[in-house]
């Protein structure tokens, strides 16, 4: 088996185990990578796989099912990277172990199995029905053509409908009219990547890929972080074509507030005294350098009265949800036992009013106030969008 | 390891703080240097002194012997096992900062809290240490820098070595008692002078002996104001022997806080916008502009003189090493190198030898066909020089020739009357054989009075 | 002692360098402490290393209790047989400069050169010592005070004089000689102490040194005399304001010398100043500007804690008189300010904020008892060196008696206080009560290693019974 690790293997080799990546950074209670204080063990953090890579690719160790728990306990949130000093893709690295790992036929988390057969039954993480893709917009009449498309995905589709819905809400407000692929939508691909599924998610987005193009769409605008990301870097590596433009919602809301044509409500005494944070989604900023920190906060601080306070680790620096790299699916209680951390830290700002981009992060979130009610629940989770939404003028 | 004895190991520290796993010992067989070692038998990760205690209790009963590490970052291969069978004992859970004396100036800290976690928790008080060490910051703790006895960083110039900034230590010997040294050995009194507490001054033993005669678990560090003003420096000189005059008459006037040089190989594999030449940088601190500016100008003088360039846009060395809030740099920076391998060869010498150790070493390496480079810190009367010695970690015959021109080099360093601060790893065989015998007798016989199982395994040893 | 040992031992030193004349044995019973120590069996004056070796060897062999000494001038009694049957190695012979190494900055001499042959040697070529111990800088052995770890009001801004030994040369009592720090490698010169082999050997001779063997030879760091320096002096109503003011000071590294003289002292001198609480500094720099600046910040702390400047002439005396003193004159005998010499010092180290309380603690007690005392301290970086002196009349036994029992009841409270005691020998030997029994046991173990048929003076022993 020609493993996938090795086309990274002069980076690999580059690693001079100086510790960085699993090192204590920031503030406390964490480290630079978020799971060290849950694990603690080397073979659990970034040097350490490291280390077992140079051992695979030297055949002094084999992918056996002894791997799998240390392969997918990994959160895929760049932290590593942000602190390593020299040239090592670590995201890109882990993935290629995890696609070794299916290649290897290796037993795989039961969750990771049910995420790739909801996908391949149903186009979606959930299983639910295809049909269902849309009903959200049922009220909506958007049209299925047109210059600006609106993926929603899978998340935004079925359990978040609010963040599609004040998408919509926003975009119209603004004078936009965009279209959906509706029903013809698919997920977008990238659980498949995070899975090491890579050949069955180049299927999902390809065939994404042509019905976007279908549409004419000169821009398609992703409200999910995930779906961003995956759109905008992994869609053009497999469709060369797929030239369209790519923006997340805070980019072109960003481009509405600068062209003034988002208009609000006058601030309520209340509204003027509430304070916000916002929590940078991994997958919008620090991955693959995509850096979308501004125009978040442009938009937020473009709602009148508002008073946004930084989140303590803020940007290249925030800490991920808990829900990255399908830790979410595969130890659902860790991911939220880091989110409730987050949300912790997020007290330390005052705020009442805690806003991201990410539905995935949304619900990690929201399951994180459930665990922790005595100190969270005061904490009002919002996407950015519907943030937005709530303070527009009625039309 | 005997399921059993890892049954013991776990009734001490939990079950989920002992690991037997393959995969978890390989991969603690490797540390930051070019080693690739064996596998240790069980790995141990203790949360107090007690637990400590009772661990070395298991290992002397049983006859482990036993390394300790926390983040595994010297490049000399300090923290492998270079023998079979062994337990290591990871200290990073004990990671707290315990006290901040600021009356005393003393910080106290358990052993694997790292550097990073004690400045941002002391600067916003308006307090530093002395030496935070050059690199690996976020991960090295702060016991194992005095244990390795690689305490330098470019603040060395003022605060001398990591073992001039400690006030006192608690340790658990290798027969499990735990003990104080300095001041805090005094029952009631507080750990804040080593300089009190017992009759003869035994923290210095723990300095630079690889934990064979203890596992430090509290460390406890002068604190240092945050200067009110700093400036720096940076000067361009042609040749060493001008650069190594111009740090000695800075030493010797006691002008710089901070003190670094980089060897014009060095220089050439940043891709800093700067002159390709031999560099001293400096910091300049002080209580007010005036008595910083009277200092800079006697500093700037004193470069001049001897033919040093000032350099006046320093942005890229100031980020890189003085000012990263971060603290991200590690020797990872200096290997600058693509294929990630070095041999970093740890050279003590007096200020006025620069010249001679920097040409020493370029002629062992181009024997060899390498090309070494490196820097050097300043602390007090002595030059650290960092010299490594790079090579393709995928290519084992240009791995070989680095690892054999960086250990001529040391041979020759040493035949020369010149000393290595770290004698541990791949640094200690030039060293131990050049030993005073009946030095090397004394500490034998004080290993054998703190270790008589010999549970803790000696520098010396392979 | 045995004739046939005194023999003996001439054939090691030569005969004019053995003693077991009953007066020269009697003089070696006492050093500048209270103390009235046993009487030697015999004094000895090795020339050199190899000498001293020898006499080690054969102390071991016909098993004879050893005590180096050289000036005899410690203040605690570290310097006289604590039992019977002693041997008194005496030091002075071995009093050369080996070397001064300008580019590695270290003067090595033999252990028993004195400061100021030191001093005198290396000031003509603009070089200095940091330490130069306070008192008896004309007899004291660099040996003894590096043993003894000792400080000087220089300390505030050079700490102690064991961080400036880059190496040592010592006969353990085995007769074994090593050396230590870089000094340890074959052809590396003692340039410094932290290198060289694992553990820093070095300081483990620090402080009560006679334990662990003989040191024969010592390299010293050595520093350019600095090129500007000036002195003052301010005087304070309020201890507590003084003391707050001096951990400014150092908390802002601006002192090179730093000391604080109590009222007490001051209305001894007959200087022309007020009979108030003082501290004493000198600040130094590579340049006048430099040192202006560092005392405008001095001034400004000081006076906004309500410290009054003194005549900057008198704090520049007192500098040239203590630091400065190419003669080095001042011993502490100048400090005794008191007819009839005796004194008990009571010695404790505390951080900066429990000046006042020391002070409290000990004075206390010896109002308590109708004594007379007065107090000063060294500052050290980040700790205040107490001293608490009880002076008395030598020619008064009760008072002497007095005296050493309420120092003793002083060094109890001053230890129940939690606060650390300086030194553990001599008269301090009841701090081992307070000492951690596996520290001590530790410090033992090492000892019994070093010293197997225990020849060693040591200070847990008194009249033969260990603590």
């Amino acid at each position: 088996m020609t493993l996938n690790i090795k086309q990274y293997e002069e980076n690999i080799c580059y690693c001079s185990r100086c510790g960085n990546c699993y090192g204590e950074a920031a503030l406390e209670p964490s480290s630079t990578c978020f799971l060290r204080d849950y694990y603690g063990w080397e073979s659990f953090g970034p040097r350490g796989r490291l280390n077992m890579c140079r051992h695979l690719m030297d055949g002094t160790l084999q992918y056996t099912n002894e791997l799998v728990e240390r392969i997918y306990s990994d959160l895929l949130c760049g932290a590593c990277s942000s602190f390593c000093v020299l040239p090592i893709p670590h995201f890109d690295i882990f993935r290629a172990m995890r696609k070794d790992a299916v290649e290897a036929g290796l037993k795989l988390p039961k969750e990771i199995e049910r995420i790739v057969a909801s996908l391949d039954k149903a186009g979606n993480v959930f299983g639910a029905p295809k049909d269902n893709r849309a009903k959200w917009a049922t009220e909506l009449a958007l049209p299925d053509k047109g210059d600006l498309v609106y993926f929603p995905g899978c998340y935004s589709s079925y359990t978040d409908q609010e963040t599609a819905i004040s998408t919509i809400k926003v975009l119209r407000a603004a004078g936009l009219d965009p279209a959906i692929l509706g029903t013809e939508e698919s997920c977008c691909g990238n659980p498949l990547l995070l899975s090491g599924h890579a050949n069955k998610a180049e299927a999902f987005i390809k065939e994404n890929a042509r019905k976007l193009m279908a549409t004419g769409a000169k821009t398609v605008v992703a409200s999910c972080a995930e779906c961003f990301r995956t759109l905008k870097v992994e869609y053009p590596k497999i469709v060369p074509d797929f030239k369209v433009n790519v923006l997340h919602t805070s980019q072109l809301m960003a481009q509405l507030v600068q062209e003034n044509r988002l208009h609000y409500k006058w601030p309520t005494a209340e509204g003027r005294a509430a304070i916000v944070t916002y929590h940078d989604p991994c997958q919008l900023g620090r991955l693959e350098g995509l850096g979308v920190y501004d125009q978040p906060r442009k938009v937020i601080q473009s709602v009148p009265g508002t008073n946004f306070i930084e989140m303590p680790r803020n940007q290249k620096l925030a800490r991920c949800c808990g829900a990255g790299g399908l830790v979410k699916n595969t130890n659902d209680g860790m991911a939220t036992n880091i989110a409730v951390e987050v949300l912790h830290e997020a007290n330390s700002t005052g705020a009442m009013t805690f806003i991201t981009s990410c539905p995935r992060c949304k619900k990690n979130f929201k399951d994180g106030v459930k665990k922790d009610p005595m100190r969270l629940l005061h904490l009002k989770i919002v996407d950015l969008n519907e943030f937005i939404a709530m303070h527009l003028v009625d039309a | 390891m005997n399921k059993k004895i890892i049954k013991q190991l776990a009734e001490i520290v939990g079950v989920q703080h002992v690991s037997d796993d393959p995969i978890e010992l390989m991969v603690h067989s490797r540390d930051a240097s070019p080693l690739f070692e064996e596998f240790p038998v069980v790995v141990v990760r203790p949360g107090t002194a007690q637990e400590v205690s009772e661990v070395l209790g298991v290992a002397n009963k049983n006859n482990i012997r036993v390394i300790t590490k926390t983040g595994a970052t010297t490049p000399w291969g300090a923290s492998v096992p270079r023998q079979k069978g062994l337990m290591i004992i990871q200290m990073g859970r004990m990671n707290r900062v315990l006290d901040i004396d600021e009356n005393a100036m003393v910080v106290t800290v358990e052993a694997g809290c790292t550097w990073t976690r004690l400045e941002r928790t002391i600067n916003p008080r308006g307090w530093r240490v002395g030496v935070m060490p050059h690199s690996c910051g976020m991960s090295s703790g702060v016991a194992g820098n005095i244990t390795a006895g690689s305490g330098t960083s470019q603040y060395s110039a003022k605060f001398g070595l990591q073992i001039d900034n400690i006030m006192g230590l608690e340790v658990v010997l290798p027969n499990g008692s735990i003990i104080k040294t300095g001041s805090g050995a005094i029952d009631g009194a507080k750990q804040f002078d080593k300089n009190s507490g017992t009759p003869a001054d035994i923290t210095g033993l723990f300095w630079g002996s690889a934990g064979m005669f203890g596992i430090l678990t509290q460390v406890t560090l002068r604190m240092y104001a945050m200067p009110v003003v700093t400036q720096y420096q940076l000067h361009a000189f042609e040749t060493p022997s001008a650069a190594q005059r111009m740090i000695y008459r800075v030493q010797k006037n006691d002008i710089a806080s901070g003190l670094f040089f980089f060897s014009r190989e060095s220089v050439a594999t940043t891709g800093w916008p700067l002159p390709i030449a031999h560099l001293v940088t400096g910091s300049i601190e002080g209580s007010n502009q005036t008595e910083v500016d009277g200092k800079a100008e006697t500093y700037r003088t004193i470069a001049r003189d001897e033919g040093g360039q000032e350099i006046k846009d320093i942005g890229a060395v100031l980020g890189a090493i003085y000012t990263d809030k971060l603290m991200r740099y590690t020797f990872g920076n200096e290997t600058y190198f693509p294929g990630g391998g070095r041999f970093c060869l740890n050279t003590a010498f007096p200020i006025m030898r620069l010249e001679e150790y920097l040409s020493r070493t370029a002629v062992m390496g181009k024997k060899h066909g390498i090309n070494p480079f490196g820097v050097v810190f300043i602390a007090k009367n002595t030059l650290y020089g960092l010299q490594y010695f790079p090579y393709y970690e995928r290519e084992p015959e240009q791995r070989r020739k680095a690892l054999a021109a960086g250990a001529e080099a040391m041979e020759a360093n040493a035949a020369a009357g010149m000393g290595s601060w770290c004698m541990a790893g791949i640094l200690a065989p030039a060293f131990y054989s050049r030993m005073n015998k009946n030095t090397f007798a004394f500490i034998e016989s004080i290993k054998k009075a703190v270790d008589p199982n010999n549970i803790m395994v000696a520098p010396w040893e392979n | 002692m045995d004739k046939k040992i005194i023999k003996q031992l001439a054939e090691i030193v030569g005969v004019e360098h053995v003693s077991d004349d009953p007066i020269e044995l009697m003089v070696h019973s006492r050093d500048a402490s209270p103390i009235f120590g046993e009487i030697p069996s015999v004094v000895i004056r090795p020339g050199n290393t190899s000498e001293v070796s020898a006499i080690l060897k054969f102390a071991n062999e016909n098993k004879i209790c050893v005590l180096p000494r050289a000036a005899g001038s410690v203040t605690w009694g570290a310097s006289v047989p604590n039992k019977k049957g002693l041997m008194v190695i005496q030091m002075s012979r071995m009093n050369r400069v080996l070397d001064v190494d300008e580019d590695a900055m270290v003067a090595t001499v033999e252990a028993g050169c004195t400061w100021s042959r030191l001093e005198r040697t290396i000031n003509p070529r603009g070089w200095k010592v940091a330490i130069m111990p306070h008192g008896a800088g004309m007899i004291a052995g660099v040996g003894a005070n590096v043993a003894l770890n000792g400080y000087s009001m220089a300390s505030g801004g050079n700490g102690m004089q064991g961080d400036h030994v880059t190496g040592l040369e010592v006969v353990l009592p085995t007769g074994s000689v090593v050396r230590t720090g870089s000094w340890a490698m074959k052809g590396c010169k003692p340039f410094n102490s932290k290198i060289g082999s694992p553990g820093e050997i070095t300081r483990l001779f620090l402080r009560s040194g006679n334990i662990y063997g003989v040191i024969t030879k010592v390299a010293l760091r050595i520093y350019a005399i600095p090129p500007a320096k000036d002195y003052l002096m301010h005087s304070f109503k309020s201890i507590s304001a003084l003391v707050r003011a001096a951990y400014k000071i150092q908390k802002y590294e601006l002192s090179s010398g730093f000391q604080m003289i109590t009222k007490e002292i001051v209305g001894t001198t007959g200087w022309p100043i007020p009979i108030e609480n003082m501290i004493w500094g000198s600040v130094e720099g590579c340049s006048p500007g430099v040192v202006d600046e560092k005392m405008k910040m001095w001034r400004q702390i000081v006076e906004s804690e309500g410290g009054t400047e003194v005549d900057q002439t008198v704090a520049r005396i007192f500098g040239a008189e203590l630091e400065d003193n190419r003669i080095h004159r001042y011993t502490w005998a100048n400090e005794a300010y008191f007819p009839g010499g005796g004194r008990f010092q009571i010695l404790g180290s505390v951080p900066i904020n429990r000046i006042e309380e020391f002070l409290e603690i000990t004075y206390g007690i010896a109002i308590k008892h109708g004594l007379h005392c007065f107090g000063l301290c060294q500052f050290e970086r980040n700790s205040a060196h107490m001293f608490t002196v009880m002076p008395y009349y030598e020619k008064d036994p009760e008072q002497r008696q007095k005296t050493l029992d309420v120092g003793t009841e002083a060094i109890k409270a001053i230890a129940d206080a939690g606060i650390c005691l300086s030194v553990l020998d001599g008269v301090y030997s009841p701090s081992y009560d307070y000492l951690d029994p596996q520290t001590f046991k530790l410090t033992k173990s090492i000892q019994k290693t070093l010293d197997p048929n225990n020849i060693m003076q040591v200070p847990w022993e008194i009249g033969g019974k260990t603590r």
